[in-house]
């Protein structure tokens, strides 16, 4: 159910109308690199991978309520899928890349069946477990090299501007495809599983298949992501790449920025970056002050800062909320 | 919980924890099947023995005054007949009860005095031996014959 | 025969997960609310108890004793001024309150104590209860166990042999009943979450003497309680224990075949096959969704 819409005093604000400003804002990151300097590039660099896992996120808990504590899992594969492509078949590094969000798909249908049989908080800690499962395994596999890991050479190549047009398409194409699902038959699809389970299959919504096809697509996008991001960081090791430290920075980026808004990851990436970088001197703080803040949103507002934004002001940029009071 | 822990804690409170022994054995003899099935989950109990063991978790707190509410909903009509001739039995040993039923025959027979409320307000009232059971049901339903304020 | 050694082993440590698990387990069945950062708050134990040691010059009763206090007050607060106001909230909310709570203190460690492998010093660190030709028992590990019966059955007479054992199984089985019964389901909840507390501070200083451990540790055993949770079946007190030493022989087993790189791996195989098949547990009472 969306929250009551307040007549909103800011007009009729969705984006989709107003294509003027969407070109600037697509002018203004396209053309970035290319008079940004090399600090400011980075910190895009960062804020779009991470929008995108976030916008993954969102999709499986805001809207399909799939809580996933395990989408490390489709990072890490996506970046030994790279690793492996790059290194020891020395093939182009976009194939890698792109590999990785297959490698990631194929993962996530196999697990499927039975993870999808877990219900609820099951489900949950069944995700968690399955990454963790696949970073043990990983560290004893020598086909990557155990827990050494790989340094991602190709990346030594590259120009920062390079990276950033790839992290550019992930982090567009990741809100650009959350962006059409929502708007298409499954977006309502899962609006009306969201209200009602039963009333939803009731009238024909294949559930299952429903929530399997968000599944992989995040798992995809999450894979690709993951390539990304080891692009940039140019070496891969198991109990980081699988870490559960990719799923803290999700959960509190949406959670922050307004679960169940399309905006929310967007604000919540660009708080979650700009404190680590305030922060770097001080890691263990920054991870601190996110989760206090986030219990304290959780406490007090729970919708995140877009969702607070919402409700005020009638502002809705992009989306149809969703978060069930009931949970 | 089992038949036996509800009733223990119907003694929960401090007062009434003193007397629980006594008061188990008076619940029994009320309502012997649920001495039977004192070890039974009191989930495997039927409608009518369920409401016998709420009534009884309820005596375990030695009260001094018991409300009832529609006990007699959902239940057969032969255990409704044993669960109120209970209740009679409680009430004439001095247990003052407040009965909210729908049943009017059975009401106006196992009480002392009646009240009919309609929409929150009291529209008649009496002694339920001098009422007859056409009265209540008018003041009840609102015909406004016999009502008075 | 070394298999025999493991055999042993997994169910000695068997009992250590299950005084992990039995935290986790009483929290749910009581409140219906899944603790993730029940494997931290473990930890949080374990280095408390470490420095308390320290202070008293290695006299593991009184750091055990200040530990469990602290361990409860800390649980009372997280209760009063977290838990009981995201336990309206629904679900998903208490899921990341609690996985926030769990980074919170994860982090907060590593602060304090540095990223260093750390161990809790014991007179019969190395010492063994049973020395035969086939198969040894550690003290530790003997210990672990044994602490596992003592808690099961203290917490099995408390739970069902006293009032406020009575009060708590009332307040989780019917709210509202238990309210007429004149239980202040509140409270109720924080004593059961102070119990769970308590638990976890026992578990946390066998952690210490077992194994070595470091801030991050927390995540390890939040899945090793959940694992023997749901295996045992949720709300089963005796399910602990056997959910911990299924669990154990697993993990050893899967290391005497396999190699001891892949210990913790089969111990998650052996919990999502569960999961898949049978998520009630194995000797499920209560079937909470």
């Amino acid at each position: 159910m969306s929250s009551g819409m307040k007549a909103s005093r800011w007009g009729n604000k969705h984006l989709a109308q107003k294509p003027g400003i969407v070109c600037l804002m697509a002018m203004f990151l396209v053309s970035l690199p290319f008079w940004a300097d090399e600090y400011i590039t980075t910190i895009f660099i960062q804020i779009l991978l991470y929008m995108s896992l976030g916008h993954m996120w969102n999709l499986l808990a805001g809207y399909t309520g799939l809580v996933s504590l395990g989408q490390q899992m489709f990072i890490g594969l996506g970046g030994y899928s790279l690793a492996v492509i790059t290194e020891v078949y020395h093939l182009p590094m976009l194939l890698g890349i792109f590999t990785g969000g297959l490698v990631s798909v194929l993962f996530a249908w196999l697990i499927s069946h039975p993870i999808f049989k877990m219900r609820g908080v099951y489900f949950t800690i069944g995700t968690w477990i399955a990454a963790e499962a696949l970073a043990v395994f990983f560290s004893n596999w020598t086909f990557v090299r155990s827990g050494q890991g790989f340094n991602i050479t190709i990346s030594y190549g590259l120009s920062t501007g390079d990276i950033y047009f790839v992290a550019l398409a992930a982090g567009a194409g990741s809100m650009a495809l959350v962006f059409l699902l929502l708007r298409s038959r499954i977006g309502l699809a899962l609006m009306a599983m969201r209200d009602n389970e039963h009333a939803a299959e009731a009238i024909g919504i294949d559930l299952y298949r429903t929530k399997l096809m968000c599944f992989l697509l995040a798992a995809f996008v999450t894979g690709i992501t993951g390539g990304a991001f080891y692009l940039s960081i140019a070496y891969i090791q198991p109990f980081a790449a699988f870490g559960i430290d990719w799923t803290v920075a999700m959960v509190f980026m949406v959670i922050i920025g307004g679960i169940g808004t399309m905006e929310g990851p967007v604000i919540g990436a660009a708080f979650y970056v700009l404190m680590k970088q305030y922060l770097y001197a001080y890691p263990g703080i920054s991870m601190i002050l996110l989760g206090t803040t986030a219990i304290g949103i959780i406490l007090l507002a729970p919708k995140g800062i877009m969702g607070m934004v919402q409700e005020r002001y009638g502002l809705d940029l992009v989306s149809v909320r969703r978060w069930s009071k009931e949970g | 919980m089992t038949v036996k822990e509800n009733l223990l804690m119907g003694a929960y409170l401090p007062n009434a924890r003193g007397k629980k022994v006594a008061a188990m054995e008076k619940v029994f003899s009320l309502f012997p099947v649920l001495k039977e099935k004192s070890d039974d989950e009191s989930t495997f109990l039927s409608g009518g023995q369920r409401q016998m063991l709420a009534i009884s978790r309820a005596l375990m707190g030695a009260p001094s005054l018991l409300f009832c509410d529609e006990i007699s909903l959902g239940l057969a009509p032969v255990i409704i007949k044993d669960i109120y001739r209970t209740i009679g039995a409680i009430s004439h040993e001095g247990l003052t009860i407040v009965l909210v039923e729908q049943d009017v025959k059975r009401s106006l027979k196992y009480s002392d005095y009646s009240y009919v409320m309609l929409k929150g307000k009291i529209v008649l009232e009496g002694k339920s031996a001098e009422l007859s059971e056409d009265e209540v049901r008018d003041a009840y339903f609102g015909t406004n014959r016999y009502a008075h304020y | 025969m070394e298999i025999v050694q493991s055999i042993v082993n997994g169910i000695m440590l068997g009992g250590l997960y299950a005084v992990i698990g039995i935290g986790m387990s009483i929290v749910f069945g009581i409140m219906g609310l899944t603790n993730l950062a029940h494997g931290d708050l473990v930890i949080v134990g374990t280095f408390l108890c470490m420095s308390l040691a320290a202070q008293f010059g290695g006299n593991l009763f009184l750091s055990l004793g200040l530990t469990a206090i602290l361990m409860v007050l800390i649980g009372f607060i997280l209760q009063k001024y977290l838990v009981n106001k995201v336990l309206d909230k629904g679900t998903e909310p208490a899921l990341i309150a609690t996985f926030s709570i769990s980074i919170c203190m994860a982090n907060l460690l590593l602060l304090l104590f540095g990223a260093d492998a750390r161990s809790i010093q014991t007179p019969i660190a190395s010492t063994n209860i049973v020395d035969t030709a086939y198969f040894s028992i550690s003290a530790v590990y003997f210990l672990d166990f044994v602490t596992a019966l003592v808690v099961i059955a203290a917490l099995h007479y408390l739970l069902g042999h006293t009032y406020f054992g009575r009060a708590i199984r009332a307040a989780s089985g019917d709210a509202g009943a238990a309210e007429l019964m004149g239980v202040d389901t509140k409270k109720t909840y924080s004593y059961a979450m102070c119990l769970s507390m308590l638990t976890a501070a026992i578990a946390g200083m066998l952690v210490g003497m077992t194994f070595v451990f470091y801030p991050s540790t927390g995540t390890q055993y939040l899945i090793i309680a959940f694992a023997v949770v749901v295996i045992g079946g949720m709300g089963s007190l005796a399910g602990t224990l056997v959910g911990g030493v299924v669990l154990g022989l697993a993990q050893l087993l899967g290391a005497y075949f396999f190699g001891v790189g892949y210990q913790l791996l089969c111990g998650y195989l052996v919990l999502l096959i569960l999961l898949t098949v049978k998520p009630e547990g194995l000797l499920s009472t209560a079937v909470r969704k």
